[in-house]
């Protein structure tokens, strides 16, 4: 197949990682070119032996109509607008396939409709058809934070619009866009990429501490849903974790969220103990995590995505301990610790730095799962399997489409006449009989 | 009783599907009904257009006018709805079926092409379902329905000649007729190869015109190269009845088309005439009628096998004369004539 | 130039517009154009339209087995629909219950939301797709009109229908009797002219010629000639051949054409011109008016039997007066373009 295959490729982002892994691993078989987007951007592009070009904002029909020499089309969408805006754009135009790899689009919408078309009412039209009344007067103010009613109203839909088919990475993704929309939906588990990589190769050999102190780590993008300040407060708490443990924090927060965990850390007098050691390269990530007896991975609320950097840390067969819920709540009970409230972090944290055999065990299975499950070549093949079997569904869709365009030139209304059901219901008797049901 | 055959239009294009639509239309007047022939314009590529022309097959009213009967021949023509359907299938749309991932396939094998194909075959079985009856033009279409969509065809209805009555028996002349349109498919110029290889006083006459004007030349080149000036005879078209006469008086009749779907009127024009026909064993549907010294001798496709089929007809007129008689009876045992047809499509 | 005439026809019925297609491919044939035909079925119930104007659509005609069609020339409604780059139409009437007669007792659309949507679409399918084609042109100025006044388009030309160009009519002598050929029912008004014998010149004589839909018609007209006294002056001819009609056209010293409110004058009366022949039509005749000048060429006259009647001895009183009017009438086809040379370089220009 010649694939064309839409992603941002920033030095430093995930998804980037992600495309580079996957396709690779996809051009073992097929044609692909990367369409890169964001490269006229302040991010510096990665560099890399994949054949690469420009995916431009505002498409013009010169360069969609170069798509049709694809066989097919791919886009990789997530909720930051810079990164993803020409990828929706040709999306939107071109049926193909979409990535999602972040669940929430609103962010992403919501700058679209405010900077981008400078039509803020229409984000607001495109809350309330997606899902309902009530979450269009949420629209109404500028919201950051409050992720319960994001994910409640994450306004993935827009951008499968004319999908042939999406791929998310977890159940918990693949049922809420199947409830959302009819379309073919595979959830497929993530490849190895990035950090993930590199824990997956070897074992990382365990790093024996100097101060007999436990180590636990919590690392990745410096989010309030991360929880790192209830770690901090459950820490606190217990005179046993004071004094036992060492807890490092990796990764970039806002300023301002930066600012309140240091004056938390200062405030509770755990300067000894807890660090903010700001980003660090995958490198020393690596070495981290080979230091790590713990790691934390909280995220409450989730929004829906799946997360690299569990992966990662279940790789480097350290006991890390996760929300049970979304995503989180699809690894096995006995590879990872789960909590349901932030009452039960320094309980938990008090019994794994009391047991190391347990902690030993956490991280054991926890890598047996991570490699069976999380494999390149593995997903690789999935993606081909989905892929044949959205393309086949393709000639139906297109001729759905072109009805519709017959349809809106004669002025058809569905409301008042049944032309156009009975034209769909055609369409749909033609549609071979398929594996995605 | 009003009666629409619903076929498929190449605009331009008038090929031996028209011919026997028109020659059934006439027939069908002929018994005192009314005919009307509904043709729908069907552009087979890029691929995405057969979906298109499907729907709008669907779409189409092939019952305006009220006719009491429809009869379709050809993919996409016999999807149009009609409630009294039946069908006389002269071939599928073949690309999609036997002839799928092959050079002639008009597209590549990908997943969405198979997409394509996969709708053409769903919609074909439901289309054969929704007819009443199912007829097709030839043992190996009933067999391709039947490998290909689960189907049984409910009987096979050799499509005849035009004009059977033209056609009648008379004198072994000292020539055999090879009467069709000229070109690589049908291999006249074997034909006229053989004839270096034939001791006997016998002549070979070619009735016909080149499709290309290369080919004639290779025909006109070999005649001279060969020395074969009075034993070949080129008399380039012919009229229906001119044809007649000359079949009516020559030795036996040659036809020898390469890998072709139907036996070809050249064969029914033979039986037409009790002449014993002459082919070879790749020609494809000759061998639906043509039975190896029964009505007819089927060999090697080689210009020797040839010579020698064409003396031995020649040496045994008495043998001759068997055979061709034997050709007529196979019109009659397989029912190929006009009144059987209309009988089972029309009742 | 590959040239494709589309249309749609109903299958089983006998229509006007079928012969002009079939006389348009005859004469294209002749002037050396590779010609076919694509006539698609057609139902003509209203709800029924828009889902066959979709699959016109549809099918695809800029191509027929790898050969390019050059053009198509687009005839009944709604076969301009059809997709082609090149494609002009000969416009020859709308679908008028979505119209002019919307609301009104001859139509069968009703005014309810699902009839007022049908007629949207038609309404715009026409709109759109007329507008798609190179040229328009129709076949009389009261079609023009309409394309006009209903679709906002103005017509590139008036393409009359002519006769085909092998037809059998010529002049002949001016004999003692009128002559109307035409399909025999009430909006021809064959009564009227077996009335108006009731105040011509007792010697006068009326030749009606055709057959009706409603085979009781034609008796009923013979028993208007018997009511009204003239039934030996009245000859029904019935059904007859084209050379027949040619004969009976050459002979007369007159043709009539008294239809009520027609689209076109009729390919009668275009006979009559090719013979040499006035015609007289009525006021309210329609298309007719526009090829007959009264004094001119023919003569009109209130649709009243004492007015037809005055008419029609006029022609029949002065033999040489009426064949001044008909060589007039023979001019008026040069004048009006109704010849297939120019319809052909219209349509393929």
């Amino acid at each position: 197949m010649r694939i064309a295959w839409f992603t941002p490729f920033g030095t430093r982002s995930a998804i980037g990682d992600y495309s580079e892994a996957i396709v690779r691993g996809l051009s073992r078989t097929d044609d692909v070119t990367i369409f890169v987007s964001g490269a006229a951007g302040p991010e510096p592009m990665r560099e890399s032996e994949l054949r690469c070009a420009s995916a431009p904002v505002d498409p013009e029909p010169a360069f969609l109509e170069s798509l049709d020499g694809f066989d097919l089309l791919v886009y990789n969408m997530g909720n930051h607008l810079e990164n993803h805006l020409p990828i929706y754009q040709t999306a939107i135009r071109k049926p193909g396939i979409v990535i999602l790899h972040d669940l929430v689009l609103r962010d992403f919408f919501r700058r679209y409709f405010t900077l981008h078309l400078r039509t803020p009412e229409s984000y607001r039209l495109y809350l309330g058809v997606a899902h309902g009344s009530e979450a269009e007067q949420f629209g109404r103010s500028d919201e950051a934070g409050d992720d319960c009613r994001r994910l409640a109203a994450p306004l993935f839909s827009p951008a499968l619009q004319r999908a042939l088919g999406a791929i998310v990475h977890s159940d918990y993704a693949r049922r809420r866009v199947a409830d959302e929309v009819s379309l073919p939906v595979r959830a497929i588990d993530f490849p190895l990429f990035g950090p993930c990589e590199i824990t997956a190769t070897t074992r990382l050999p365990k790093r024996s501490t100097t101060d007999g102190r436990v180590r636990i780590l919590a690392f990745g993008m410096l989010n309030a849903n991360k929880l790192i300040l209830d770690i901090i407060v459950a820490i606190a708490g217990s005179e046993r974790l004071r004094t036992a443990c060492r807890f490092d924090v990796i990764g970039q927060g806002s300023d301002d969220y930066e600012a309140t965990l240091a004056r938390a850390i200062a405030d509770a007098g755990l300067d000894s103990t807890v660090r903010l050691v700001g980003w660090q390269n995958d490198e020393r990530l690596r070495t981290a995590l080979a230091a790590a007896d713990i790691v934390v991975n909280l995220r409450n609320p989730h929004t829906g995505e799946s997360s690299a950097s569990l992966i990662t840390s279940l790789l480097a067969g350290v006991a890390t301990v996760v929300w049970d819920h979304g995503s989180y709540s699809e690894v096995p009970d006995d590879a990872v610790v789960k909590i349901r409230s932030s009452d039960e972090i320094a309980g938990t944290l008090e019994r794994l730095v009391g047991d190391e055999c347990e902690r030993i065990a956490y991280g054991e299975r926890a890598r047996l799962h991570a490699l069976a499950r999380f494999d390149t070549r593995l997903y690789c093949e999935k993606f081909r399997e989905f892929a044949r079997d959205v393309l086949r569904r393709k000639p139906v869709l297109e001729l759905a489409d072109t009805a519709a365009q017959v349809l809106a030139e004669m002025g058809a209304s569905h409301e008042i006449d049944d032309l156009a059901m009975r034209i769909g219901k055609i369409v749909a008797e033609f549609e071979p009989a398929s594996a995605l049901g | 009783m009003k009666v629409a055959l619903v076929n498929v239009q190449c605009p331009f294009v008038r090929g031996g599907a028209e011919i026997l639509a028109d020659s059934l239309a006439h027939r069908i007047r002929g018994r005192g009904h009314a005919v009307e022939q509904i043709k729908i314009p069907f552009k087979w590529y890029p691929p995405r257009s057969i979906p298109e022309h499907m729907l709008a097959c669907r779409l189409l009213r092939v019952d305006a006018g009220e006719p009491d009967l429809a009869i379709a021949f050809k993919f996409p023509a016999y999807i149009c709805p009609f409630s009294k359907k039946r069908l006389w299938l002269f071939h599928q749309f073949r690309q999609a079926y036997e002839l799928w991932g092959t050079e002639y396939a008009g597209m590549q094998d990908n997943a969405e092409t198979r997409g394509i194909r996969d709708m053409i075959r769903a919609a074909d079985t439901r289309a054969f379902h929704s007819a009443e009856k199912i007829f097709t033009n030839s043992e190996i279409v009933a067999k391709r329905l039947l490998n290909g969509n689960g189907i049984e065809a409910d009987a096979v209805l050799y499509p005849p000649l035009d004009r059977p009555e033209l056609f009648g028996p008379g004198e072994f002349g000292d020539y055999f007729f090879y009467p069709s349109r000229i070109g690589a498919a049908k291999r006249q110029l074997l034909a006229v190869e053989a004839m270096a290889h034939v001791r006997s006083p016998f002549r070979l006459v070619i009735a016909g015109k080149p499709d290309s004007d290369e080919y004639g030349r290779q025909m006109l080149a070999a005649i001279e190269r060969l020395g074969l000036r009075d034993r070949v005879q080129l008399l380039g078209w012919v009229t229906e009845e001119q044809k007649a006469d000359w079949m009516r008086g020559s030795c036996g009749a040659i036809y020898i088309p390469f890998d072709e779907d139907s036996y070809g009127f050249v064969t029914l024009e033979a039986f037409q005439s009790r002449k014993p026909l002459v082919t070879f064993t790749d020609s494809g549907g000759t061998h639906e009628l043509v039975r190896h010294n029964r009505n007819g001798l089927i060999v090697e496709p080689s210009a020797a096998a040839l010579a020698d089929a064409l003396e031995r007809v020649w040496a045994d007129k008495a043998a001759a004369r068997t055979l061709g008689e034997n050709g007529f009876a196979t019109l009659g045992e397989l029912r190929i004539d006009w009144e059987f047809i209309l009988d089972r499509l029309l009742d | 130039m590959r040239v494709l005439i589309a249309s749609t026809f109903v299958p089983f019925v006998k229509g006007g517009a079928s012969k002009i297609v079939d006389d348009l491919h005859r004469e294209l044939l002749r002037r050396g154009f590779e010609t076919d035909t694509a006539l698609i079925p057609f139902h003509s119930d209203w709800p029924e339209i828009a889902a066959q104007t979709a699959a016109i659509r549809l099918l695809d005609v800029t191509e027929s087995a790898g050969n390019r069609i050059d053009r198509v020339i687009a005839i009944r409604a709604p076969a301009y629909a059809l997709r082609h780059p090149n494609k002009v139409a000969w416009f020859i009437h709308h679908y008028r219950e979505a119209y002019d007669l919307w609301n009104t007792e001859w139509s069968g659309m009703p005014d309810d939301e699902r009839g007022r949507h049908h007629r949207d679409m038609m309404r715009r399918s026409d709109d759109l797709y007329l507008r798609e084609c190179r040229k328009v042109f129709t076949n009389s100025k009261v079609v023009a009109n309409r394309v006009l006044e209903f679709n906002g388009l103005r017509p590139d030309g008036i393409l009359y229908p002519p006769l085909q160009s092998d037809h059998p009519f010529r002049p002949g002598p001016f004999g003692d009797y009128l002559l109307y050929v035409s399909r025999l029912n009430p909006i021809k008004r064959q009564a009227l002219a077996i009335e108006a014998l009731r105040h011509t010149d007792p010697e006068l004589r009326l030749v009606i010629a055709g057959t009706g839909d409603d085979p009781t018609f034609a008796s009923k007209l013979e028993a208007r000639a018997r009511e009204a006294g003239v039934a030996e002056r009245v000859r029904f001819t019935g059904y007859i051949t084209e050379a027949d009609k040619a004969e009976l056209t050459a002979g007369c010293c007159g043709a009539l054409y008294l239809a009520f409110d027609e689209d076109s004058y009729g390919y009668s009366t275009l006979e009559a011109f090719h013979a040499h022949k006035p015609v007289v039509t009525l006021t309210d005749s329609g298309g007719s008016l526009e090829v007959i000048r009264d004094g001119h060429n023919g003569l009109i006259c209130e649709p009243e039997p004492k007015a037809l009647a005055e008419a029609m001895n006029r022609l029949w009183r002065d033999r040489v007066a009426g064949q001044r009017l008909g060589d007039a009438a023979h001019a008026s086809l040069q004048l009006h373009g109704i010849h297939w040379d120019r319809v052909i370089e219209k349509l393929t220009a």
